[in-house]
C-alpha cells in the first residue's frame, strides 16, 4: 500500500510540476461550448507565440478550478457566472465590485467583449404559435409542456431553480436534463418543446425558435469577459495588450453568426475565429491561412478519424494503460489480503464495490480540490474505477482453488510466499487475468469523461462533436475509443496464452 | 516414530477429537478406521499441523511440533490425500520435483530421484510428461505417492489415498503400497474407512468413533475381542469384505 501511496504522490507531484515548467507559455481554457471554444481561439490568436488551448472543460467549477491552479492562465467567462456561481453573491455584482472581489483571489478580468450572453428560454416557431406564448410567465399556464434542459442551467442558481421560484413554475414536471447538443437534437426531432439557450446560440437560427421573454428580469445579465490570472498579466504583458484589443468589438449579432459558421458552416474554430480576428485587423491576414483553413465537410470520416488518432490516441493510451498498471499493483495485492481473513476480505471487497457505485462523472470530479483539474485526478478517478474487476477476480480466483490442492501445497512443506507464487497465482490466473481484461475495457470507455476535467484523450473529439452535433466528430473519438477497446481485448488474450499455464486450460482433458 | 499427548480439537460445540494419546514406533504400519467424522482425518492432520490442537502436543519424525518446526517436519514427512492433491498447472515430473528444487537440489539429484521412484511406484515413465488431468486416478496416486517420498521422509501420512478407485486399480496399488511400506521401512498412518484395505496395509488399527479411539490391535483382535459393542457392529457391517482379506492380513503380517 506505501507503495501504492508513493506513486501517487509522485504523479501528483509531476503534474503540478509539467505545470511549472514552461513559465513562457500561455495556456486558454474553454468550457465545452461553441462561444466558449471561439473566444479561446481568438485568445490563443492574439496572445500569439507560444500560447495553446486546454479545450472544453467541463463547466464553470472545473474551468475555474483550472485557473485558480493554474493549468491555465485565462478562459472566457460571463459577469453573471462570475457573480453567481463565483462569488457566491445574492445579486447581480458591477463590474467594478467584480474586479475588486476577484482581484483579492489573484484574479482580473478585461473588460466587456461588447456582447450580452442571457439565458434565454427558446421555443420552436410553431409551438410559440400554437399556444400563444409570449413572455415566461406564460409557461405556467403549459404544465404539458416537454421541457429539454441542459445540466449546468438545470443546476445552476440563476438557472432553472430562480426561474422556477419567481414565476411560479412548480407546475412544470416534464422536465428532463441533458447535453446542451442533445437538448437541440431533441427540439429539432420534436421530442421536446422548450430548452435553454443562449441569447448568441447558433441553434436558434437552425431549428427555427423563438426566445421568451424574460418579463420579470430574473435572468442576469452575462456579458462575455476574458477572467485570467494577474500573475500571467504581468508576465506576459505584451500578450495581454494585444488581447486586450478585443474590448467592447464583438456584439451579439456578430457571435451568433461565428457560432453559426463554427457550427453549421463546417469551419473549425480556429479558423472562424482567426478569420473575425484578421477582418477587424486585430492579427494579420497571413495568419488565417495554414494548417487550420481546414474545412471540415470536405473532408472523409477516415481522414477525421486519422488526425484524431494521432492528436488524442497517445494521451488515452497514457490514461488507461498508467491508470491499469496502477490498479494492477495495488488490486493484486488487495486481492489477495481480501483472502486472508474474513473480516479483511468484505472490508476491501465493500470499499472497491462501493467506489464502483459512484458515477464515473462523479469521481472524475471528486479528486479536482485535491489534484486540480488534468492528468492526476484522471489517473486517480480511473485506477480506483479498474479497482473492483482486479480485486474481485483476485479474490475469487484464489478462493475457488479447491481445498485439496491448498492443503497438499501446505502439506509439502513450502513456504507461504512459494506457495502463492507457484501454485495460488498461476491456479487463479484464467480469473485474474479476466479481472484486469475487464478493468482496461472499462478504463479505455471512462477514459472518454476525463477530457470533461481537461485530461483530454478521445473524449475531447467526442465532446466537441456533442456540442456541434456533428456526427462524424463524435464519431472520430468514438470510433478508435472502440477500437482501442478491441485491441486492448485481443493483447489481452494473447497475455492469456502466455501466462495461464496449459494444465489449467480448458481444452486439456483426459486421453 | 509418531506421538501425539492429550491431544483435543473443537469445531465450536462439536468434538472432533477427544483428548486423545497415540504412539507410533518407527517402522510400524497403523490404520485409523471409523465413520464419517469419527476424527480419524482430524488426527492426521494434527500430526502434520495442517489442523491446530486446542490442546496437547504433538512429536513426529524427531521433532516436536510447533510454528517454529512445522516447515522443518513437513519436509520430514510425505503425505498423500485421496484424490492426490496434484497441482493441476504442473506435469507429473514438475509436480514431484517443485519441493526439492525449492530446497535448492539440482536438476540431476531431482532427476535421478525421479527415475528411482517411478521403478518403485511402477508409473509409466511416459506419464511424468502428461499434465494431472491427463492422467488417469490410479497414475494420479503414484504420482501422489512419489511426491511424497522425493525427500525420503521416515514417515508417510494418507488420507484415504485409495478410495476414489475402481476395485482393480485399488487392489494392484494397495499391494504395491504394502511392498513399498514394508521395503522401505516407512512409519505409516493410514485413514480409511475400508475394514479390507485397513487390515491389509496396517500392522494394527484404531477404530474410532466420535472423536474417540475405541479400541487399538491387530484386525484379529478387533474382530475377536471387540472392546465395545461398537467395534462389533462396525466390523459386522463390513463383514462381506472381511473374509477374503483375513488371509490377506496374515500373509501382509508374515511377510512384515
Amino acid at each position: 500500500m506505501s507503495r501504492l501511496v508513493l506513486i501517487l504522490a509522485l504523479l501528483a507531484a509531476s503534474s503540478s510540476g509539467a505545470r511549472a515548467e514552461d513559465p513562457r507559455s500561455l495556456r486558454v481554457g474553454s468550457k465545452r461550448f461553441t462561444e466558449s471554444y471561439l473566444l479561446a481561439e481568438m485568445a490563443v490568436a492574439l496572445l500569439g507565440e507560444g500560447a495553446s488551448q486546454l479545450q472544453g472543460l467541463g463547466g464553470t467549477a472545473i474551468a475555474y478550478r483550472a485557473l485558480e491552479e493554474g493549468s491555465v492562465d485565462l478562459y472566457p467567462e460571463y459577469t453573471g457566472t462570475l457573480s453567481e456561481e463565483i462569488l457566491r453573491s445574492a445579486q447581480p455584482l458591477e463590474l467594478g465590485t467584480l474586479r475588486a472581489s476577484l482581484g483579492s483571489r489573484g484574479l482580473g478580468i478585461t473588460a466587456p467583449l461588447g456582447f450580452d450572453n442571457s439565458y434565454a428560454l427558446v421555443v420552436p416557431g410553431p409551438v410559440q404559435e400554437r399556444l400563444g406564448l409570449k413572455r415566461i410567465s406564460d409557461l405556467g399556464r403549459h404544465p404539458e409542456l416537454r421541457i429539454a434542459l441542459s445540466h449546468e442551467f438545470f443546476g445552476r442558481r440563476d438557472g432553472w431553480p430562480r426561474l422556477v421560484e419567481s414565476y411560479g413554475l412548480e407546475g412544470l414536471a416534464n422536465v428532463r436534463a441533458m447535453d446542451h447538443g442533445l437538448a437541440y437534437a431533441a427540439i429539432g426531432e420534436g421530442a421536446a418543446d422548450l430548452t435553454d439557450g443562449y441569447s448568441t446560440d447558433a441553434q436558434l437560427v437552425r431549428y427555427g425558435l423563438r426566445t421568451l421573454e424574460d418579463d420579470r428580469r430574473v435572468f442576469p445579465v452575462y456579458q462575455a469577459v476574458f477572467l485570467y490570472r494577474l500573475d500571467a498579466a504581468r508576465r506576459h504583458p505584451e500578450a495581454f495588450a494585444r488581447l486586450l484589443r478585443m474590448e467592447g468589438r464583438l456584439d451579439a449579432a456578430t457571435m451568433a453568426r461565428l457560432n453559426g459558421q463554427a457550427e453549421q458552416g463546417g469551419q473549425s474554430f480556429e479558423r472562424v475565429a482567426r478569420a473575425h480576428l484578421s477582418a477587424h485587423g486585430l492579427i494579420p491576414a497571413s495568419v488565417v491561412a495554414g494548417p487550420a483553413s481546414d474545412s471540415r465537410t470536405s473532408e472523409s470520416l477516415w481522414t477525421v478519424m486519422r488526425r484524431s488518432v494521432r492528436q488524442y490516441g497517445p494521451r488515452h493510451l497514457l490514461l488507461v494503460v498508467v491508470s491499469l498498471a496502477l490498479a494492477v499493483i495495488a488490486g493484486i495485492p488487495l486481492g489477495i489480503a481480501a483472502t486472508r481473513s474474513r473480516v479483511l476480505g468484505q472490508l476491501v471487497l465493500g470499499a472497491v464495490g462501493l467506489i464502483q457505485t459512484i458515477p464515473s462523472l462523479a469521481l472524475l470530479c471528486f479528486f479536482i480540490p485535491i489534484w486540480g483539474t488534468g492528468l492526476a485526478p484522471s489517473l486517480a478517478a480511473l485506477f480506483l474505477y479498474g479497482l473492483l474487476p482486479i480485486v474481485r477476480n483476485t479474490f475469487v480466483g484464489l478462493k475457488q482453488i479447491p481445498a485439496p490442492i491448498q492443503e497438499s501445497a501446505r502439506a509439502l512443506g513450502l513456504p507461504g510466499r512459494v506457495r502463492l507464487w507457484r501454485i495460488y497465482l498461476p491456479l487463479a490466473a484464467p480469473t485474474l487475468i479476466a479481472g484486469v481484461k475487464t478493468a482496461a475495457v472499462i478504463g479505455v470507455g471512462t477514459a472518454t469523461l476525463a477530457a470533461f476535467i481537461g485530461a483530454g484523450g478521445f473524449g475531447q473529439p467526442i465532446g466537441v462533436g456533442l456540442n456541434l452535433n456533428d456526427s462524424r466528430v463524435i464519431l472520430s473519438g468514438a470510433i478508435p475509443a472502440a477500437g482501442l477497446a478491441l485491441v486492448i481485448q485481443a493483447v489481452f488474450e494473447l497475455l492469456e496464452r502466455l501466462l495461464v499455464p496449459q494444465g489449467v486450460r480448458p481444452r486439456i482433458r483426459h486421453d | 516414530m509418531i506421538q501425539l499427548s492429550e491431544v483435543s480439537k473443537w469445531y465450536g460445540s462439536i468434538r472432533a477429537l477427544a483428548s486423545t494419546d497415540l504412539m507410533l514406533d518407527s517402522g510400524r504400519s497403523l490404520a485409523l478406521i471409523g465413520p464419517s467424522g469419527c476424527g480419524k482425518s482430524t488426527l492426521l492432520r494434527i500430526a502434520l499441523g495442517l489442523v491446530t490442537p486446542d490442546s496437547g502436543r504433538v512429536v513426529i519424525a524427531g521433532l516436536e511440533l510447533s510454528a517454529r518446526t512445522v516447515e522443518a517436519v513437513r519436509h520430514r514427512v510425505g503425505m498423500v490425500l485421496q484424490d492426490g492433491g496434484l497441482f493441476p498447472h504442473l506435469t507429473a515430473a514438475q509436480n514431484v520435483a517443485l519441493l526439492p528444487l525449492h530446497l535448492g537440489w539440482s536438476r540431476e539429484k531431482v532427476a535421478e530421484r525421479t527415475e528411482l521412484l517411478c521403478d518403485l511406484t511402477a508409473l509409466p515413465r511416459e506419464s511424468l510428461d502428461r499434465y494431472p488431468l491427463q492422467l488417469s486416478g490410479g497414475q494420479r496416486q503414484r504420482v501422489a505417492l512419489m511426491r511424497a517420498l522425493m525427500l525420503d521422509p521416515g514417515v508417510l501420512l494418507l488420507d484415504e489415498p485409495l478410495s476414489a478407485l475402481d476395485p482393480i486399480v485399488r487392489a494392484g496399488l494397495q499391494e504395491d503400497l504394502q511392498r513399498i511400506f514394508t521395503m522401505l521401512g516407512k512409519t505409516v498412518l493410514l485413514v480409511t474407512h475400508d475394514m479390507a484395505e485397513a487390515a491389509f496395509l496396517g500392522n494394527e488399527i484404531a477404530l474410532m468413533r466420535a472423536g474417540e479411539i475405541l479400541q487399538r490391535g491387530s484386525a484379529e483382535a478387533l474382530l475377536e475381542r471387540p472392546a465395545d459393542p461398537f467395534v462389533a457392529q462396525f466390523i459386522r457391517a463390513q463383514r462381506s469384505a472381511w473374509p477374503p482379506v483375513a488371509s490377506a492380513a496374515s500373509s501382509g503380517a508374515e511377510a512384515g
